[in-house]
């Protein structure tokens, strides 16, 4: 017993003496940490602008802008961010507003491969941004550098959203800021948009079918380089023709396999007859036929295999007289 | 003397990463500069010299059965000091440790010489072992780190020593560049002890 009370009283006492300690030093340092991060947040910002003047902080949908006058221009810093190789990679994006340009771009947290994903740190890929006008896609002009297309590509994605930000909040144009939803939040919206409110929901051959009056909707999931790729597409009874298709969900290579999300590839789609399959070809697609993008065969594949089984599907219900 | 053999122990006869094979995961980890190798070096043997000391004056008043608890509730003290201290003078070493700061508390090192040596001894002797574990520790560290930086970057300390012609191997800033840096050390100093073991056999 007085053993057991000895244990308890010194662990008490050892923890108690701790727990001062760290208090008293806490109560030391956390002004002084506060202190070193705006200093480096400041010293961010001159690395992007320069110097400049009337330097503001305004915060706008919980992002906090740096806005500031250089000259008789005026400009504006933020950092935004995207998903890299090892991580997100937060970009600190300074632009000019008056004459619609990006000045300059530092990236200022990353866990990216040393040696490889690295080079977004340096001025030979950095270069690429500066004095380019404001745009929707920088796909084009800037130099992805072999063996970091990854972390390349997160960069040229964050200084895509901070560009669009600028232009929405700042200069007030109407754009559509890239945003990521859920799954979930894409389905509803893709229902919404084809099918309607009303509609009938059930299983047939591993895909979940969202019957409507005049649209139906299919939805399933197809192996592809990494993961399931989760696709959904509406087809109109009347016209029996796809009318929209979107990849709710994927995990393919970013800046390889993750283009089959995209406009370019999936548009190809819209149109067609459930009567008929998709075939893959490598080049010059004609109607029935998707191209395959390159160092993206496998998670094209999938989208494909998918609208394909959902035609099946189609054929047996229509077959069936379910519609 | 035997205050010297302790202290000198830790520097080579018994030195925690090339003999014991001790806090592994910080030397992986952390080993990707000269710089960033010295400030985790120094970080553990404050807290090693700290928890050495705390736990040599107390070690009587510690019942037995709660000592692991006790020791590693010390340990922690200090180590959380190093990282509320460490961003505060230090933002970008701070950054660059992250999270290896914090798990210097796991840092075997750190326990295995505070149960083996600092429970059982005077306060002068833990101090001179705290300091040559701290020290051996710290130059190994930066020994390792050493040999990365220049053969990854071309710099020590941020230092160009290689001339802008040298290709730098990329693999020496990756984790697989510390186990074969570390292997050829560990491969060259075993060579170096059995040639010393060997000469003293022939002497007498």
């Amino acid at each position: 017993m007085k053993e057991n009370l000895r244990m308890v009283v010194v662990l008490t006492c050892i923890t108690l003496l701790s727990g001062l300690i760290l208090t008293a030093t806490y109560e030391v340092t956390a002004p002084l940490i506060e202190a070193q991060q705006e200093a480096a947040l400041a010293q961010a910002v001159e690395n992007v602008l320069g110097q400049v003047t009337d330097l503001e902080q305004e915060i706008i949908d919980e992002k906090e802008y740096f806005l500031a006058r250089k000259n008789d221009y005026r400009v504006a810093a933020l950092v935004t961010s995207a998903r890299g190789y090892g991580g997100p990679v937060d970009v600190m994006v300074g632009v000019n507003v008056s004459t619609e340009e990006i000045m300059e771009i530092k990236v200022v947290d990353h866990t990216e491969t040393p040696g490889l994903g690295t080079v977004i740190e340096e001025e030979r890929f950095v270069q690429h941004f500066r004095g380019l006008d404001f745009k929707d896609s920088y796909r084009d002009e800037v130099d992805i550098i072999t063996g970091s297309t990854v972390s390349c590509v997160a960069v040229i994605r964050a200084v895509e959203e901070a560009v669009a930000l600028i232009r929405l909040n700042i200069l007030e144009e109407e754009v559509e800021i890239p945003e990521d939803l859920t799954p979930d939040e894409m389905r509803e919206a893709f229902i919404a948009e084809f099918v309607g409110d009303e509609y009938e929901e059930f299983e047939r051959d591993d895909l979940i079918v969202y019957q409507g009056p005049d649209v139906i909707a299919l939805e399933g999931s197809k192996e592809g380089y990494i993961g399931p790729v989760k696709t959904i597409l509406a087809v109109d009874i009347e016209s029996t023709e796809l009318i929209g298709i979107e990849v709710l969900d994927q995990e393919e290579t970013p800046g390889l396999g993750d283009p089959i999300t995209e406009e370019d590839f999936l548009q190809d789609f819209i149109g067609q007859s459930f009567q008929d399959d998709f075939r893959l070809v490598t080049e010059d697609p004609e109607p029935g036929e998707i191209e395959i993008l390159s160092n993206a065969t496998v998670s094209a594949e999938a989208v494909v295999d998918l609208v394909n089984d959902a035609f099946e599907v189609l054929r047996n219900m229509e077959a069936g007289g379910e519609f | 003397m035997s205050l010297l053999n302790d202290f000198k122990n830790g520097l080579w006869n018994e030195h925690p990463i090339f003999r014991l094979l001790l806090g592994m995961c910080p030397l992986l980890a952390v080993t990707t500069t000269a710089e960033y190798g010295l400030a985790m070096g120094l970080a553990t043997l404050f807290v090693i010299i700290c928890a050495e000391i705390v736990i040599s004056l107390v070690r009587n008043l510690i019942p037995k059965k709660v000592r692991i608890p006790s020791f590693i509730i010390i340990i922690a003290t200090f180590v959380t000091i190093v990282d509320y201290t460490m961003p505060a003078f230090f933002p970008e070493i701070a950054d660059a440790l992250s999270i290896f700061i914090p798990l210097i508390v796991t840092n075997c090192l750190i326990l295995a010489r505070v149960e083996a040596f600092a429970s059982r001894v005077s306060l002068k002797r833990a101090i001179a072992d705290a300091l040559g574990m701290g020290i051996g520790f710290t130059w190994g560290l930066v020994l390792l780190a050493g040999v990365r930086e220049l053969l990854g970057d071309g710099s020590v300390f941020g230092v160009q020593i290689l001339g802008e012609g040298f290709p730098t191997w990329g693999i020496m800033g990756l984790p697989p560049g510390a186990y074969i840096t570390l292997g050829i050390i560990l491969a060259v100093i075993n060579q170096i002890i059995r040639m010393r073991h060997k000469k003293t056999r022939e002497v007498s």
